[in-house]
């Protein structure tokens, strides 16, 4: 009955799944094209079918509302918000961008959270292990952030215990808190487990250094900590742990001594560290898909194997990747769109929604690229298009799910520095250990080759400097995961311009296709064979 | 204890009872389980009875069947709860069976934990049972408590994690409590020969039976059957005969002596009639304590079925199915919505209350409607909410729903159709709904859903065969029906009948087509209907007619009504601002009983008298119909109306004369021709006794009747000798060509009637419609023959002209061939009276 309540969209075939979006898109064009908000950008135009309003409807991003949603200017929106939720805007004019969620909009995403949670302890259909009792140790921002409605809304339907409370979390610092966490589940027991991908990765490492400490300090009587008890069985897990550890000559694993229900992660590159927090929990994170703007919209199945949307948090359309590029190259193309049951197997789409049940934001482009993965899986009986999270959209690189890094602040982090960079180009890439990094290619100007000191390292330490100044989730990408993700290569004086020459092209900033990069590389190497060693890694 | 040997034998009776009314109930495994229990139970209890009294075969096998039972308990209980949680527990089932089946062979064969008891008689003839207690009974009955900790522990954990769950274990916990209390009570001297421990098993039974209920795993119905309550029934009586038998043979041996002889028969008799008693009491109790409620809603239905049964009525259905479903489930309120055939949304049709908002209004790509026409019967809010589909309703049905406190849904179908939709809130006190309640749910919905289809065909049907399916408004069959009935209704009081004919109705179909023609007709009957209300009934008398009855109402209030009327239709066509459409105008006559009839049919005679009257003197009036005046001008024709009149035709002189002048240029033959038509026209019509309003308009209708002649080409126009085929065909299209020439003045347009007709014969035989005798306009009968007597007597390229008496003995040949004979003869005598100067062409 619950299962059928919540997790009851996966049995929908498609056109089922269609008259769900389709009822829900008609009910909210009706809302939308009635407020300021929609007479504003319609031109007090009233469509009264879908297909009417995507003709209508140029597709939209942040901008065309930042004037009345950063002033919340809630009652030029369809519904007035109950709450509004914060984020940050790529750098540059506005830090911060704001969204509102009205109370349909909540109620939505709490059932929709509450199928995920159902889902990350199933391992088949219909089987799902949640209760009251249970306790899930959190590893995501506090409101005003999105990822703190979990919590809130979570505990209107079920009253999970999270580690730490909720209060108490708001006060601390992450890694505070992360650690009064592992201490109320080494007393309690952990349930469940939710983070971004990254986070979560980095709290599971520190966790045996954690435990040392905490058992040592309960030797030295240590006043602070000493308020962490273990329950009975736990010291005997803990006990029982360290020995195998010992034994087999390793660190302690989360896993030795909890026993995960379910296990969830959000954010970008989960696919980096999915097998190691696999590893580390003995169970295979099932990622969530869920953002500022859109809600909480899409999540994988005990297959761990693509996600689904849920059909009535946001109406869907897709940007076939040769629009999408088409549109990131000339800002005037309206791309066109697809809808859910019009995608094809093995294409990779850029998300486009329209909140539903009031929300603001209409044919809105998120940002993300999705692949779609099949339209039917025999595995989990759905039949359903199913998709894989790529990445960002290549105009921005996000990194662990932390930034969002943009020409822009790029371009302001180069001027801010000083430093005599002519070109430059920017690629998100992976290290040897699948781990996300930014690779920045540069060209340094020919008047400072032999005046200024500009080895690596420099520019490495310079860059990393302004990027955090700049981008303050840069800052705790070091902050709260330890990572530093820049890495430099710089290459020859006039390779840009040669590039240009040969090919007649100019080469995108941000992301470029691998193999204009390793066209770009060659011109290197071809017209200076001599300069072999400057090329870092 | 022997005095105490009741108490096993009734629990006994309660078993079995029990056993057999749950074999005669749905299984699933929980009812097994039950059953199972039961039958432990039946086996410790009858075979420890069976042994007291030391029955055949042996009392060790007896002693053996009771350890089974005792034995069996435990893990009859556990199955039980495993079964009552829903959990899988196989592995435990089998092992503890094995190893309680291990003990019994064990003690069968060897007595090992506790052999049988050595029966001994007491000098009183009293057998006493001595137990040879040994240390491996401990064995024994550690088992069976770890079997029934393991229950008790399995229901502790379950109960700990559900909240519903623990109400439910409540009744299970109490029964093995008060089994353990009986089972203590043995050691109580208090108690001592009582068989306490009996006492409670039978009680512990009860309270799993009561738990089971909880559930509403059976129905009480199919339990208390005629034959459980004859098994009972045997059974007390039985027991009676057993017990008192002896007591009551002595009564009569002692006290009856002079029937001793019969004293069997007597006790047969009163036997008989105690078990028959035994029997009614028990249905009487049993009926009321338990079944009550389905008997209820049983009969309930029964009164629901012949009610919906024996009308035809949509309302009365609706409230006949409201009635029942409130009677039988106490819910607060009941609204019904009733599929709209225009947009198939489903539409508040009935509800509980007449000060009901009768607002709601279900789309018809709600998932509730697909939800409910997929499945049959009733849909509760809750489950609604928990199905995928719910995910698609809009934010402003959900508030209806909750701000009605819709907690239930009942479908109402005709064949797969879904026609209706029953949303009943919450039940009193806030109870929810059982599967009781759906389930008579069910039943109204399948009683009510044929008497609500067959209903509404039923009504829909009567509908058509009632109103005049264009305006909606009575047809003319029943008009005579409700004329009729009113006259009989209301015979002394007054009666009056308005007739409303629009005025060239016909032209305004030719010059807009049918389809405007419609439209104009629905709009005079919505007025019509507007101003009459509830005040009487409105009719479509005829195609362009009709008919109001309008009782208790006088010649004069009627004529008020009339007039408001012709004014609202006169100004109807006003409105429409992009094209000008022709004014339409109404010709109303009037007749009341009982002043001007006295009759039903004198009524409509009258009242059609009078219009014709109104048609007679210009139309666009309405017209009282009296007696006096029949003779006379035969009416009362409103004087504004005609003092309108009079500058409406003024106003066109000038176009009328820019058209001839265009004539005259093309051909000048045809402006004489037409000048002469129009003198000999107005005369004609003075000679009829026609008023000088008309004689104008007919006048004009001549000056322009062959305006159409400018579009003939000139070589067909003057061609000397008889015309083609072809070409009489093209002369005969100057009539359409001067419709269309004078369709665009709207303001000329009441001379179409006499220039299309000009050419139409009296006969039927004439173009352009074949119309005949008084269905020609008289204006264009008047034309017809002016037209061809100028004709005739003028001088034209194909022939020569005929002499005046020529003429007008054609036209006397031709009377009621061509021309009209009336006025055929009107004609003739007003020539030959020289009335009429004949007009020679120049």
């Amino acid at each position: 009955m619950l299962w059928q309540e919540y997790c009851g969209f996966l049995d929908l075939d498609m056109d089922s799944y269609m008259s769900i979006q389709n009822r829900l898109m008609l009910e909210q064009i009706s809302l939308w094209s009635n407020c300021e908000l929609g007479k504003q950008i319609l031109d007090g135009k009233k469509p009264e079918t879908i297909d009417e309003y995507r003709k209508m409807m140029p597709l939209s991003t942040y901008g065309d509302y930042a004037d009345i949603l950063l002033q919340k200017k809630g009652e030029m929106l369809p519904d007035q918000p109950v709450i509004w939720i914060q984020t940050t805007w790529e750098g540059g004019k506005q830090p911060i961008k704001m969204a509102p969620y009205t109370k349909s909009m909540l109620d939505t995403y709490r059932s929709n959270m509450v199928a995920c949670l159902m889902l990350s302890t199933s391992s088949e259909k219909e089987k799902f292990d949640v209760r009251v009792t249970d306790k899930i140790l959190y590893g995501l921002a506090p409101l005003p952030y999105a990822t703190g409605l979990f919590p809130l809304l979570l505990n209107e339907e079920i009253a999970i215990e999270f580690l730490p409370p909720v209060r108490e979390a708001e006060k601390m610092s992450f890694s505070e808190c992360n650690k009064a966490g592992f201490k109320l589940g080494l007393e309690k027991n952990i349930d469940y487990f939710f983070g971004l991908g990254s986070v979560a990765y980095f709290i599971s490492l520190s966790l045996s250094s954690m435990s040392k400490t905490s058992s040592q300090s309960s030797t030295t009587n240590d006043a602070k900590s000493s308020k962490t008890t273990y329950s009975l069985p736990m010291l005997g897990k803990l006990i029982l742990a360290k020995y195998r550890c010992k034994k087999e000559n390793r660190n302690l694993k989360p896993k030795d001594l909890f026993k995960l229900k379910g296990f969830m992660v959000a954010g970008t590159d989960n696919h980096c560290y999915k097998d190691d927090l696999e590893d580390l929990w003995g169970i295979r994170p099932m990622e969530i898909f869920a953002g500022t703007e859109p809600s909480c919209i899409g999540t994988e199945t005990w297959t761990r194997n693509g996600m689904y949307f849920f059909p009535d948090a946001c109406f869907y359309e897709f940007i076939p990747e040769d629009e999408m590029n088409r549109s990131l190259d000339d800002d005037s193309y309206q791309p066109k769109t697809y809808l859910m049951n019009e995608v094809i197997p093995g294409e990779m789409y850029e998300l486009v929604i329209s909140v539903l049940k009031g929300g603001a934001f209409m044919r809105y482009r998120v940002g993300d690229v999705y692949r779609c993965m099949g339209l039917e899986n025999d595995e989990d009986k759905t039949r359903i298009p199913r998709f894989k999270y790529i990445d960002r959209v290549p105009t921005i690189i996000d990194i662990a799910g932390f930034t969002r890094i943009s020409e822009r602040s790029i371009k302001s982090a180069v001027d801010l520095s000083g430093l005599d960079i002519q070109e430059w180009i920017a690629v998100k890439e992976y290290n040897k250990q699948n781990r996300p990094l930014m690779h920045m290619y540069v060209e340094i100007s020919t008047s400072s080759i032999s005046s200024c000191g500009l080895s690596k390292e420099i520019l490495k330490e310079h860059l990393t400097v302004y990027f955090k100044y700049v981008d303050h989730d840069y800052k705790d990408l070091k902050h709260i995961l330890g990572m530093e993700p820049l890495e430099i290569t710089i290459l020859k004086s006039g390779t840009f311009e040669e590039y240009e020459k040969q090919t007649g092209r100019k080469m995108r900033h941000i992301n470029p296709s691998i193999y204009h990069i390793k066209e770009l590389l060659s011109i290197e190497k071809q017209n200076f064979a001599v300069n072999n060693n400057r090329r870092g890694v | 204890m022997d005095s105490f040997v009741f108490i096993p034998v009734i629990a006994l009776c309660c078993y079995t009872f029990l056993l057999l009314s749950f074999l005669a109930a749905k299984k699933n495994k929980l009812i097994n389980s039950f059953l199972l229990f039961l039958s432990a139970m039946i086996l410790w209890t009858g075979g420890s009875l069976c042994m007291r009294m030391q029955l055949w075969p042996t009392l060790n096998f007896w002693y053996d069947v009771s350890m089974l039972g005792l034995t069996l308990m435990p893990i009859a209980f556990f199955i039980f709860i495993v079964e009552f949680i829903g959990l899988k527990d196989r592995f435990f089932k089998l092992f503890y069976l094995v190893i309680i089946a291990f003990v019994n062979i064990i003690n069968i064969t060897t007595g090992f934990f506790l052999s049988a008891p050595q029966a001994l008689t007491a000098p009183d003839g009293k057998a006493s049972f001595v137990y040879s207690i040994s240390w491996p009974m401990t064995i024994l009955f550690a088992v069976c408590a770890a079997i029934t900790f393991h229950s008790l522990y399995l229901l502790f954990k379950y109960s700990k994690t559900n909240e519903m769950a623990k109400k439910q274990f409540t009744p299970i916990v109490r029964g093995v409590f008060i089994l353990v209390i009986g089972h203590l009570a043995l050691f109580v001297p208090l108690f001592k020969g009582f068989p306490t421990d009996i006492l409670s098993g039978v009680c512990f039974a009860f309270f799993l039976f009561y738990a089971l209920y909880q559930r509403r795993l059976f129905k009480l119905t199919l339990l208390v059957s005629r034959g459980s309550c004859y098994a009972i029934a045997a059974g007390l009586s039985l027991l009676l005969f057993s017990n008192f038998i002896g007591l009551f043979q002595s009564f009569i041996d002692n006290n009856l002596a002079n029937f001793q002889d019969h004293s069997m028969l007597i006790i047969a008799v009163f036997f008989t009639m105690a078990t028959f008693l035994i029997y009614q009491g028990m249905k009487k109790f049993i009926d009321k304590v338990f079944i009550k409620d389905e008997i209820l809603q049983a009969e309930n239905l029964k009164e629901f079925s012949l009610t919906v049964s024996k009308s035809l009525n949509v309302n009365e259905i609706l409230k006949a199915l409201v009635d029942v479903i409130q009677k039988t489930i106490a819910v607060d309120k009941i609204y019904i919505c009733i599929r709209n055939e225009k947009n198939d949304s489903f539409v508040m049709a009935h509800s509980t209350s007449a000060l009901d908002k009768k607002m709601v209004c279900i789309r018809k790509d709600n998932p509730i409607v697909s939800l409910l026409s997929n499945n049959a019967g009733c849909l509760l809010m809750k489950d609604f909410k928990r199905n995928v589909a719910y995910k698609s309703m809009w934010e402003d049905e959900k508030k209806q729903f909750s701000d009605l406190k819709i907690e239930c849904f009942v479908s109402l179908k005709d064949a797969s159709e879904l026609v209706g939709i029953v949303l009943l809130s919450g039940k009193d006190k806030h109870s929810s709904f059982t599967d009781n309640d759906t389930n008579f749910l069910g039943y109204v919905d399948s009683i009510g859903s044929i008497a609500v289809s067959n209903s509404r065909l039923y009504e829909k049907a009567y509908l058509e065969a009632r109103t005049d399916e264009l305006t909606g408004l009575l047809n003319r069959k029943y008009f005579y029906e409700t004329i009729q009935y009113e006259y009989e209704n209301n015979r002394g009081q007054s009666l009056a009948l308005i007739i409303l004919n629009i005025d060239d109705f016909k032209l305004y179909n030719q010059l807009y087509g049918t389809k405007e023609g419609d439209i104009a007709l629905q709009k005079i009957s919505r007025i019509i209907q507007a101003s009459v209300g509830s005040n009487g009934y409105v009719s479509r008398y005829s195609g362009k007619e009709f008919a109001i009855i309008l009782p208790f109402y006088d010649l004069l209030e009627a004529k008020n009504l009339a007039e408001i009327i012709r004014l609202q239709i006169s100004d109807m066509n006003i409105r429409v601002a992009e094209y000008s459409f022709k004014k339409l105008t109404l010709s109303g006559g009037i007749c009341s009983i009982p002043y001007a009839a006295s009759s039903v049919k004198e009524l409509i005679d009258n009242a059609d008298r009078a219009i014709y009257h109104v048609k007679r003197n210009g139309k666009n009036a309405i017209m009282t119909y009296s007696e006096r005046d029949q003779n006379h001008v035969a009416g009362n024709v409103t004087t504004d109306t005609l003092g309108q009149k009079e500058n409406v035709y003024s106003d066109y002189e000038t176009t009328i004369y820019a058209l001839t002048a265009a004539i005259d240029t093309k051909d000048h033959y045809t402006f004489d021709h037409s000048n002469n038509v129009a003198y000999y026209a107005v005369e004609l019509a003075y000679a009829y006794g026609m008023n000088k309003e008309t004689a104008n308009n007919i006048r004009e209708s001549a000056l322009l009747h062959d305006v159409g002649k400018i579009g003939i080409p000139e070589h067909i126009f003057n061609k000397p000798g008889p015309l083609t085929a072809k070409e009489y065909e093209i002369m005969k299209g100057h009539v359409e060509n001067s419709i269309g020439i004078i369709r665009h003045l709207p303001s000329l347009d009441y001379v179409i009637p006499a220039v299309i007709g000009h050419h139409e014969r009296y006969d039927g035989q004439g173009y352009p419609r074949r119309i005949s005798k008084e269905d020609i306009p008289v204006s264009a009968r008047i034309l017809c023959i002016a037209d061809a007597f100028d004709a005739m007597i003028s001088v034209r390229s194909y022939k020569k002209p005929y002499s005046v008496r020529h003429s007008l003995e054609i036209i006397n040949d031709e009377a009621g061939l061509q021309f009209d004979p009336i006025l055929a003869h009107v004609f003739i005598d007003a020539v030959n009276n020289g009335l009429i100067k004949v007009q020679i062409a120049g």
